[in-house]
């Protein structure tokens, strides 16, 4: 069984290292771990196979790492995520239409159109992802992509916490947000690709 | 004050109150070994650095203080692995120092580098890499507060030799604690009526007492309780001297190797108090069929530890000093005449200890080693104890009185451990009669610490006990696997002759009659003494609840358990 592990951990360099080698203890695979800045420190969320009787263990051994304040564990539901989705699919000029159709069907966005393939880019549940991932297969799909899960603490004090702006977030991704953001607020957002 | 960061380690070290520690110099820590002179504080030339580990590890457990050990970089660090998991298995804290190559130099396979914080993350407390000689202030305050904090263990301090030789700004004087600890859950009230309650309504408890009674220093309330409430008490391998051996309610040792009728009154509970312990698979058995009629009550310091293998139906987290000094408030007089009468009926003649009365035929059985030594230190030695059969009979014939008067390698079990454990505790502890009683096989893995022991001029005794076996292995073997004795005899050499190479007082001991003699001429001979008892071959520890089995199907002993005894 999956379960979704949603932590709140300070800065350090081997965090990710440490939260890791628990699974490994309990004898748990990681399908997908993802870290960002959080309004305080990291938010860290992994997925993972457990038996039902090792999940508390595993938190509770989570818990007992001296950079993780929280450790929550949650069964993994389609509801309580989202993750993003890259695929990149053959294209034609008679299938190109029939492609952005199904994109648009599921809310997705094509990143970049080239003369034999177009990549579209969703986010979603993951049975939404999944599902326009297989939907895609008959046309070909090149090259894919998906991310870990991601999802904020269940926690209730997070609705009195500080919210998190860009300006907390640095770098290229920051940029890169940013942009899409501008874009999205102007109604321009992918209309450079078509 | 500009101070190179290994002038700043050493100052650090002495703000935090050390002041011996256990090492070995090598080319990556050779700043810090140069910036020694600097300081007051006394450093112990190890042969290995397990050795280093172990005696660190043993020093805190004497002491109930942090120990201190050093390496340099690659080899000198990757031999402390083995003294780190112990130390992190049985809650010792210790804080080990390595030396790493120049920060320039990391991740380029430089001569003897090694990535010390990836191999010991799962065996340390928390792990610190440090490459700036800013850092070591910081970082040593919040490695020894890690340490120290909440259930013990050991924690790996990486510098590189940069870092070392950096100069930096040192404030003396700051004493602001900066580890960012858990802070401990507050006490839980709900928790604590309802062990009360179950107290109050049980006929037939046991008190399960480990080490955390020890490292808490809660020997007096736990006999409080105990005589409050008429609770009999069995202790884990690592909890002997928590509770005194004398008293009319210390059952004994539970476990693999415990007494018959302590895990029958365990089993037969419809109680189970335990105290800072674990529930070690060591300890329990079967988990499906360990003390199937009891409630369970759990005390411990370690959140993690609550409902980890056996589901309680009160979990307490805190220090042990504190919440039995709560419950003490809570707990009403009682006497349990019915349930102390059971347990002496299940106890019948199975304490009857004819190993210790029997008389001398000619043999000589390491029961009665053990049983003598008691007798002759009044059972007021410090002990430290290898791993295997040895170590069991001292759990079983040596009875302790005083905390921090046994110290084993419980958890990880490691042989090797009882010669430099010993070296540690007796440096913490100089006025106490340290003994180190350990087999031909583990005793044999880091006997090169004798040196150690002659050059710190310690006044330490060995008693070897060489049955010529890797004896639990092959009590193992014969129980078993068909006496399919694989790999188990052991050709030692004659240790008398070895430890007089070092310049240490030796005998070997072959009869019953001459094992009282040569412990008294030990104790007198001032300086290091080994004895080594050559005793029978093939003896085993009795009773033995096999791996995986239930508490209850214990392998008995043999009736009468010598061959020839009328």
């Amino acid at each position: 069984m999956q379960w979704m592990f949603t932590l709140q951990t300070t800065e350090g360099a081997d965090v990710l290292t440490r939260i890791l080698a628990v699974f490994r203890r309990q004898t748990s695979r990681v399908h997908a771990i993802n870290s960002s800045p959080a309004a305080e420190g990291m938010r860290v969320t992994v997925l993972a196979d457990a038996d039902a009787h090792r999940v508390k263990r595993i938190q509770a051994q989570l818990k007992k790492l001296y950079e993780v304040d929280e450790a929550e564990a949650a069964a993994f539901d389609n509801a309580s995520h989202r993750r993003m989705g890259l695929f990149e699919v053959r294209c034609t000029t008679a299938t190109r239409s029939h492609l952005f159709q199904l994109a648009a069907a599921f809310h997705a966005r094509m990143l970049s159109v080239s003369g034999g393939s177009l990549t579209i880019e969703m986010t979603g549940g993951s049975e939404e992802v999944e599902a326009l991932g297989e939907i895609l297969q008959p046309y070909g799909v090149l090259d894919a992509s998906v991310t870990g899960p991601v999802r904020v603490s269940r926690k209730a004090g997070n609705a009195t916490a500080k919210p998190l702006g860009w300006e907390t977030i640095t770098g290229a991704l920051a940029d890169h947000a940013r942009a899409i953001d501008t874009q999205e607020r102007n109604g321009t957002y992918g209309t450079d690709l078509l | 004050m500009q101070l190179t960061g290994a002038e700043i380690m050493w100052k650090c070290l002495e703000r935090e109150g050390v002041t011996t520690v256990f090492g070995y110099p090598g080319g990556a820590i050779l700043p810090i070994y140069d910036a020694l002179k600097t300081s007051k504080i006394h450093h112990v030339l190890v042969r290995h650095e397990q050795g280093g580990t172990h005696m660190a590890d043993g020093y805190a457990r004497a002491s109930g203080k942090v120990g201190v050990a050093l390496a340099t970089s690659g080899p000198g660090a990757t031999n402390m692995v083995t003294g780190i998991a112990t130390a992190m298995m049985d809650s010792s804290p210790i804080v080990c120092i390595t030396g790493q190559v120049g920060s320039k130099l990391m991740g380029s396979d430089a001569f003897q580098e090694t990535d010390i914080v990836g191999i010991t993350i799962p065996i340390t407390k928390h792990n610190f890499f440090v490459h700036a000689a800013s850092q070591i202030d910081r970082t040593i305050r919040e490695a020894f507060e890690i340490a120290r904090a909440g259930r013990p263990g050991p924690v790996l301090i990486d510098i590189t030799k940069d870092a070392q030789q950096g100069l930096c700004e040192f404030e003396e004087d700051r004493q602001e604690r900066v580890a960012r600890l858990k802070a401990m859950p507050e006490m839980n009230r709900g928790a604590l009526e309802r062990a009360a309650a179950l107290i109050a309504e049980s006929k037939r408890p046991v008190i399960l007492a480990g080490q955390g009674i020890i490292f808490s220093g809660a020997s007096e309330y736990l006999r409080s309780l105990v005589e409050v409430a008429d609770i009999p008490v069995a202790l884990t391998l690592l909890g002997l001297g928590s509770f005194p051996s004398g008293h009319r309610l210390n059952l004994g040792m539970m476990g693999m190797h415990g007494e018959s009728w302590v895990n029958d009154s365990i089993q037969s509970a419809d109680l189970l108090i335990a105290l800072g312990m674990r529930f070690d698979d060591r300890v329990t058995g079967r988990l499906e069929d360990y003390a199937p009629d009891a409630r369970k009550i759990h005390v411990d310091i370690d959140p993690a530890e609550i409902n980890k293998s056996v589901t309680v139906d009160a979990g307490i987290v805190g220090d042990l000093r504190e919440v039995l000094f709560e419950l003490l408030t809570l707990v009403e007089p009682a006497e349990r005449p019915e349930w102390q009468a059971a347990i002496a009926r299940m106890k019948g003649t199975e304490n009857v200890r004819d190993l210790e009365e029997l008389p001398d035929n000619g043999h000589l059985y390491a029961p009665q080693v053990i049983h003598d030594l008691w007798v002759e230190t009044r059972g007021e030695a410090l002990i430290v104890t290898d791993v295997g059969q040895h170590q069991m009979w001292e759990a079983q014939y040596y009875r302790h009185k005083t905390p921090r008067s046994l110290i084993t390698s419980g958890g990880l079990g490691t042989m090797g451990f009882a010669l430099p454990a010993a070296i540690g505790a007796k440096v913490a502890r100089p006025n106490a009669d340290v003994w180190v009683i350990a087999g031909d096989g583990g005793f044999q893995m880091t006997m090169a610490e004798l040196a150690t022991a002659v050059q710190e001029k310690l006044n330490i005794n060995i008693a070897v006990i060489n049955n010529g076996y890797l004896g639990m292995v092959r009590q193992w073997q014969e129980f078993f696997y068909e006496k399919n004795y694989a790999a188990t005899p052991m050709l030692s050499p004659d240790f008398t002759q070895i430890a007089r190479a070092y310049g240490i007082h030796a005998e070997a001991v072959t009869q019953r009659a001459e094992v009282a003699q040569a412990i008294r001429r030990a104790r007198q001979h001032q300086g290091p003494s080994l004895i080594e008892f050559r005793v029978e071959q093939e003896d085993s520890v009795f009773p033995m609840v096999p791996a995986g089995a239930a508490l209850h199907e214990m392998i008995r002993k043999p009736s009468p358990i010598v061959e020839g005894k009328e």
